[in-house]
């Protein structure tokens, strides 16, 4: 601690210059904040996707409605211990500028048995299985159309039409669930009857988009899942069924290789850095030889030259690094809202301190050996 | 008494590309303790080598160098550091200062280097700012003194770890008359009244007035010794 004085005048022995270049550290560590937050975010958003439970959906498309009649045999299928229907029910909600929602249609008994994490209040479901054109309102969706329990939305359906010829769908609003961005399909979506949907459709009655099945033992969900493909191979349904999770991370992957995209947009602003900082570095102890020299000569060994320019790096890019961080630790909330994930800053933080050492050690070496390595009295005749 | 400072058949030769030039040559040099020793020759004649080999900044090409009962010339790198931090203050023509500390916190420098706590430290530093008469100057920084001021600084760093010798090259170069006399004054109080060993490299015969013993270099070799006026 005795020393922090003398390094932190060096770090400031030109303002100017100790400005731009902490600015411009702070700018890549705000940069890979803002995107290994939402890195992180999918990630812990896969993560987090319940080992239980599968998704059986048409081996052709998910667009591809299933028949009722499977729901049986899949219940009856070793080692699963409950199902459920879900027709998509996504929609557009009618407004002047009419915003889109995503929905689904379940059946409130056999949800109710699917739903151990009760993401959805029992007592919503509850309402909503008594209410045949209830739906039940993610609260983030609720805020956004001041939308409370008794109102009445309409709906505009993006795939079915009711008896009546329209896509429009009145529905009441009998519940308001905490959102959940971590849970992929419940977490922010609207919730109506299946009996109402199905049964108010024009086409594909009797059918569902997908069907949710819970497990007994997570470990078993592949072999759980293969004999329900099993039992509809070579007919005309053909199944595919995928844990939530391997759902979730195809769904990722649909964007493309995110994780890689980053990693090298960060890769290469940090590249960069490493020879901007190295630079400012060595031009600092090029000018500073005499400073140095004259401190070897009051008793500082080589190795004390060499920990005092490191220490100068490390002390620029850990403040650098804890502004930097600390502004994407204040955007995380923003991130939050406007793509609905959940980043875990502890890690991304704790990342980011790391890199900071390495820039640190990385791009201060040079300049460092070059001071520790420099003779008194070349440097005091100014050779 | 054994002298502080024994140079015995000191060589000193330096590479230039290909050639070796010597420096020094064969050179034997004793100084007794609290002695106050002026250094003069022409440009080239080895004086700032030989106190740089004094000194401990540099290594002998052959020869025995002892200061204090060491002998310097077979220490490492980081004993001689070391041994430079307890034994030696040097005061540099250019004075030298971190530009971005002030009074205190360059003189403080040497004392970072001891096991001292932050009070003892500021109480030595409080000490020898007083000893050169700069203790309402303490919190300005270089650029705010002036050359004068500067080297009192200059000497006040030089002496607060209270070493064996002052090392001193050029120390008034830099300065006018009155200022360079103000400050070879310090340092003969210094040598006088605290019984410090002062080694100091001048051209100007005024400056070596004030030393008790003058040493002429010439062409790497001693040429004469002489009794000064002080």
């Amino acid at each position: 601690m005795k020393y922090l004085h003398l390094v932190w005048a060096g770090v400031w022995r030109r303002p100017g210059r100790a400005t731009l270049t902490l600015l411009s550290i702070v700018n890549a560590f705000l940069l890979y904040g803002l995107l290994q937050g939402f890195v992180s975010g999918i990630g812990s958003t896969v993560a987090d996707t319940h080992a239980d439970v599968l998704v059986t959906a048409s081996r052709i498309s998910q667009l591809e409605p299933l028949p009722m009649s499977q729901l049986p045999q899949i219940r009856m299928t070793p080692g699963v211990r409950s199902a459920t229907p879900i027709v998509i029910f996504h929609g557009a909600f009618r407004t002047s500028q009419p915003v889109n929602m995503r929905g689904f249609a379940i059946d409130p008994d056999s949800f109710a048995a699917t739903n151990t994490d009760e993401v959805i209040p029992p007592q919503q479901i509850e309402a909503l299985k008594h209410t045949r054109t209830g739906v039940i309102l993610p609260a983030l969706v609720a805020g956004q159309f001041s939308l409370k329990v008794g109102d009445r939305m309409p709906l505009k359906s993006l795939l079915w039409t009711n008896h009546d010829g329209t896509n429009t769908w009145p529905l009441d609003v009998v519940g308001i669930y905490k959102s959940n961005p971590r849970d992929i399909f419940f977490g922010g979506s609207a919730l109506a009857n299946f009996d109402y949907v199905d049964q108010g459709r024009t086409q594909s009655n009797g059918t569902s988009s997908i069907f949710l099945v819970r497990v007994n033992d997570p470990a078993q969900a592949s072999q759980v899942a293969s004999r329900i493909d099993a039992l509809f191979a070579n007919s005309p349904d053909e199944t595919k069924t995928e844990s939530e999770r391997q759902l979730a991370a195809d769904s990722v992957k649909q964007i493309g290789d995110i994780g890689f995209v980053v990693s090298a947009i960060v890769g290469a602003v940090f590249f960069a850095l490493l020879f901007s900082v190295g630079a400012v570095m060595m031009q600092s102890v090029r000018e500073r030889t005499p400073e140095l020299a004259v401190l070897k000569t009051l008793g500082f060994t080589d190795t004390g030259i060499l920990a005092l320019v490191l220490a100068e790096v490390l002390m620029l890019c850990l403040v650098s690094a804890a502004i930097g961080l600390g502004l994407a630790s204040l955007l995380f909330p923003l991130v939050k809202v406007s793509i609905g994930f959940d980043v875990k800053a502890g890690p991304v933080i704790l990342v980011g301190f790391g890199l900071a050492v390495v820039l640190a050690l990385v791009s201060g070496l040079p300049p460092a050996l070059r001071g520790m390595r420099l003779s008194i009295v070349d440097a005091l005749a100014g050779r | 008494m054994d002298p502080v400072v024994s140079v015995k058949g000191v060589v000193k030769s330096y590479k230039r590309g290909r050639q070796s030039v010597e420096v020094l040559h064969n050179l034997d040099l004793d100084i007794q303790p609290g002695e106050f020793i002026a250094l003069m020759g022409p440009s080239g004649s080895g004086k700032t080598t030989l106190l740089n080999l004094i000194g401990g900044l540099d290594r002998p090409t052959d020869g025995d160098i002892v200061v204090a009962g060491e002998h310097i010339d077979d220490l490492s790198s980081s004993q001689l550091a070391k041994w430079r931090s307890r034994h030696v203050g040097f005061i540099f023509q250019f004075y030298n200062l971190m530009p971005t500390l002030s009074a205190e916190a360059n003189v403080e420098l040497p004392l970072l280097l001891t096991r001292l706590s932050s009070a003892q430290r500021k109480q030595n530093v409080a000490a020898a700012l007083e000893l050169v008469g700069l203790t309402d100057r303490k919190k300005h920084k270089p650029s705010e003194l002036s050359g004068g001021q500067q080297q009192r600084v200059a000497i006040a760093r030089a002496i607060v770890s209270d070493p064996t010798l002052l090392v001193c090259d050029e120390p008034t170069g830099d300065l006018d008359r009155e200022t360079a006399e103000d400050v070879l004054r310090l340092l003969q109080q210094l040598n006088r009244e605290h019984g410090k060993t002062v080694i100091m490299v001048t051209h100007d015969p005024k400056a070596a007035e004030f030393a008790q013993r003058i040493v002429h270099l010439d062409k790497g070799a001693l040429v004469s010794a002489e009794e000064a006026a002080a």
